[in-house]
């Protein structure tokens, strides 16, 4: 081993002695390469610019071998402007390392310059390839100064404006119009940083950004002489925050809306309140009460009976009931007639009679001749105590057939009158329902039109105009008349008898031509009638 | 007969009086007043102002004429040799300023002089372009009309420059020397390639020259209208 490293050794110092051996001979076949084969690495002017078309600097570079920079080089620059003789480079420094100024007095506008520049190394000269430019044609001017912003108040509209406003770079000739300068600003959201929005060809240092949005942004401005092509760089950006203006009419607004809206909710609710039940009607109607269309059920329910005479009296057969004024006609007749008042009174006496219907003829025992009343009469029809007053009448005295009916207090309305037919001769006195009269509904009495010579009391309805007809020129000497509405009556009744129902049981007899009407539906049957006929007749004929 | 002669005399002298206050001059138009009124001269702050918006529009129209020339003919080669290899710009005979040290010296009268001659010089190359370009096959009508407009222009800037010569200096009208053009010296070009380069130079050398005048007359306009702030310190 150590053998080994022992033989190696001068080998490894060889090799170590031979590196920069072989380093200075690679050098060396370098150079000898470059001086021969090659030549020297040329520098090469590459950028020139003039910031304001006064002056201008040229830079050179070695492109190929930029590594290159062992032992001193130096580098001469000539220029020629135009036809002229060639000149050096009058500053080196100024411009920095491998650079050329040419401050004002040696710069010719409009003039094309030629240059070259040689490197002097050691290895040799190298010149650079000739480069010619026109100065107006490098013009790259500084960025420009001092951005700044100004926001426009704007109410109506949503956006704001936005004033943006810089100077021109103070190395440039813009008053005298030795450069004129074109502008171009970019801005963009803070939030969007790739999405620039260019606003070029502006010719004056200030631009107004109508209706930007809420929001932040970012403005950069460069600049450049319009004779020449090439921008300057971009000036430091601004950042411009629009802020939010519409916050206060927003909320503003909000507690405008909520005020009237609360004013109107609570006007609503001390308005409806009180009319709640208004309202519950007006929302959930009633269902309404039968009335009839014209009558006021409050009116019904006061109880003026003006009033409600006058509305009933619209309708038709209607007359005022009396029953308030318990209506006692006390008629005394010449004959002696005379009413019975107590009915039910004498109804007790009336035992053994037939049951009382009110239809069924009586018997009355005592005949007495019919008298012509005096005065209407009216009559109710609960006819019970009719009979019963009439049956009585006869026994007690010469007192009225019971054709001759006081009044009663409470009117039936519900019973249809009827006419009564009293047979003196006969001995009973008849209810004559005729069928026509049923029609009238609302007839609520009948009255005496008369009493015709044979003492039979003619009844018709109680009509308005009926009572106008009263029998009071019929009186005393009005038994013909009477007589003839009578058989008029008689000829009606017998005409209908015929057809009418329920039941109408015609009996005829002796000389008064008397028929007998139906009977109340509700107060007697058929064989009452007939009972009683009979019993009538019988007795008729035992007479 | 001794009479009449007296006051005819009388009369032409009364007439020549009072006309020569408005013969001589002509009346000088304000801005706004004197819309309807017939005058006969601009004030001198608008004709500058005109003058140099002249000078602003053939320079774009130059600009834009000489690019769309190099699109259509010049291959990028030669575009940046004609850069490298230096131009054959001939300039007048007389130098023209370069610096902005040079030209803030120079009065006014020269300034306008200079002016006056380079407009004049370019007014003749530009027809003879015109007849050349119509010549190719594919020239553009872009190219033509605008170098026709140039040419337009270029006519009325040098009246304008005219009447601002006789107003600001009170010379009259500059008689045109015979200015040599250079173009004169080149024949007529053997084939296209020549032609194509010949007509490059012209458009760009007339940019140049387009861009010199430009600028004189802003100097001029701020002479004028900013004093002294113009002159060098």
């Amino acid at each position: 081993m150590w053998k080994l490293l022992l033989l190696v050794l001068p080998w490894i110092r060889m090799g170590v002695t031979a590196l920069p051996r072989n380093a200075q001979d690679i050098t060396h076949t370098l150079n000898a390469k470059d001086d021969v084969s090659s030549p020297p690495p040329r520098p090469q002017i590459h950028y020139c610019r003039s910031p304001n078309m006064e002056t201008f600097t040229c830079w050179w570079r070695f492109p190929d071998n930029p590594l290159l920079g062992n032992g001193n080089v130096t580098y001469v620059l000539t220029y020629a402007v135009g036809k002229g003789s060639k000149q050096e480079c009058p500053d080196y420094t100024t411009g920095g390392p491998n650079s050329c100024y040419f401050d004002s007095q040696h710069t010719q506008v409009w003039e094309v310059y030629c240059m070259n520049v040689t490197a002097i190394s050691a290895r040799g000269n190298q010149t650079s390839e000739e480069h010619c430019l026109d100065v107006a044609e490098i013009v790259e001017t500084d960025p420009p100064l001092n951005l700044t912003y100004q926001l426009m108040s704007n109410s109506e509209e949503s956006g704001s404006t936005v004033v943006v406003s810089w100077q021109y770079p103070l190395t440039v000739d813009v008053q005298m119009g030795w450069v004129t300068l074109i502008y171009e600003l970019q801005f963009r959201r803070k939030s969007e940083p790739h999405n620039w929005k260019v606003k070029g060809g502006l010719r004056e240092p200030h631009l107004e950004l109508l209706d930007l949005p809420v929001g932040s942004y970012v403005v950069r401005v460069r600049c450049k002489s319009r004779n020449a092509g090439l921008w300057s760089k971009w000036s430091s950006p601004l950042t411009v925050d629009i802020p939010a203006k519409q916050g206060i009419d927003k909320t503003l607004a909000v507690i405008l809306v909520t005020g009237v809206s609360m004013m109107t909710f609570l006007i609503i609710g001390f308005g409806v309140i009180p009319q709640s039940k208004r309202l519950k009607a007006l929302l959930l109607p009633p269902v309404p009460k039968p009335r009839i269309r014209g009558i006021d059920s409050t009116l019904l329910k006061s109880g003026k009976v003006e009033e409600i005479n006058r509305l009933f009296s619209s309708f038709h057969g209607y007359t005022t009931p009396q029953y308030s004024e318990e209506v006692l006609l006390q008629v005394s007749m010449d004959e002696g007639l005379s009413f019975k008042e107590n009915s039910m009174a004498q109804s007790k006496k009336m035992e053994g009679e037939p049951p009382p219907s009110i239809n069924g003829p009586g018997c009355p025992r005592g005949q007495q001749p019919m008298q012509t009343l005096v005065g209407p009469t009216c009559y109710s029809q609960a006819l019970a105590p009719y009979w019963q007053a009439s049956t009585h009448g006869q026994e007690d005295s010469s007192a009225l057939s019971p054709t001759a009916m006081p009044t009663l207090a409470q009117p039936d309305p519900s019973i249809l009158h009827s006419e009564l037919l009293t047979f003196p001769a006969l001995g009973y006195s008849m209810i004559l329902s005729p069928a026509p009269v049923q029609q009238i509904n609302q007839d609520f009495y009948t009255c005496v039109n008369g009493i015709n010579a044979r003492g039979a009391v003619h009844l018709v309805p109680c009509l308005p105009d009926h009572s106008k007809q009263s029998p009071y020129s019929q009186i005393g000497g009005a038994a013909d008349s009477a007589k003839k509405g009578l058989t008029e009556r008689s000829i009606q009744l017998t005409s209908t008898s015929g057809q009418g129902e329920p039941v109408a049981n015609v009996v005829t007899a002796g000389p008064g031509s008397v028929a007998v009407g139906t009977a109340f539906d509700s107060y007697a049957t058929l064989d009452d009638l007939r009972l009683h006929n009979e019993q009538c007749v019988g007795m008729a004929s035992s007479q | 007969m001794s009479l009449c002669v007296v006051t005819f005399t009388c009369c032409v002298w009364l007439l020549l009086w009072f006309g020569g206050g408005t013969l001589g001059q002509p009346l000088e138009c304000r801005a706004g007043a004197d819309v309807g009124r017939r005058c006969a001269s601009i004030p001198l702050d608008k004709l500058l102002e005109r003058v140099v918006q002249h000078a602003e529009l053939i320079y774009r129209l130059s600009e834009e004429s000489c690019a769309l020339f190099e699109e259509m003919f010049i291959p990028l080669a030669v575009r940046t040799q004609h850069i490298r290899g230096g131009n054959t710009c001939t300039s007048p005979a007389f130098s023209v300023p370069g610096s902005k040290g040079e030209v803030q010296q120079i009065s006014d009268k020269w300034l306008l002089h200079t002016v006056l001659i380079l407009i004049q010089s370019w007014i003749e190359p530009l027809f003879t372009l015109q007849d050349t370009l119509d010549r190719y096959d594919n020239a553009p009508n872009v190219l033509l009309n605008k170098t026709k407009w140039v040419s337009s222009k270029l006519v009325s800037l040098e009246q304008g420059v005219t009447v601002l010569i006789r107003k600001m200096l009170d010379e009259g009208a500059l008689t045109m020397e015979s200015h040599q053009s250079w173009m004169i010296e080149s024949s007529e070009p053997a084939d296209m390639v020549e032609s194509v380069t010949k007509d490059y130079a012209v458009l760009t050398c007339f940019k140049k020259d387009a861009h010199k005048v430009e600028t004189f007359l802003k100097l001029l306009r701020c002479r004028q209208t900013q004093g002294l702030s113009c002159f060098p310190i």
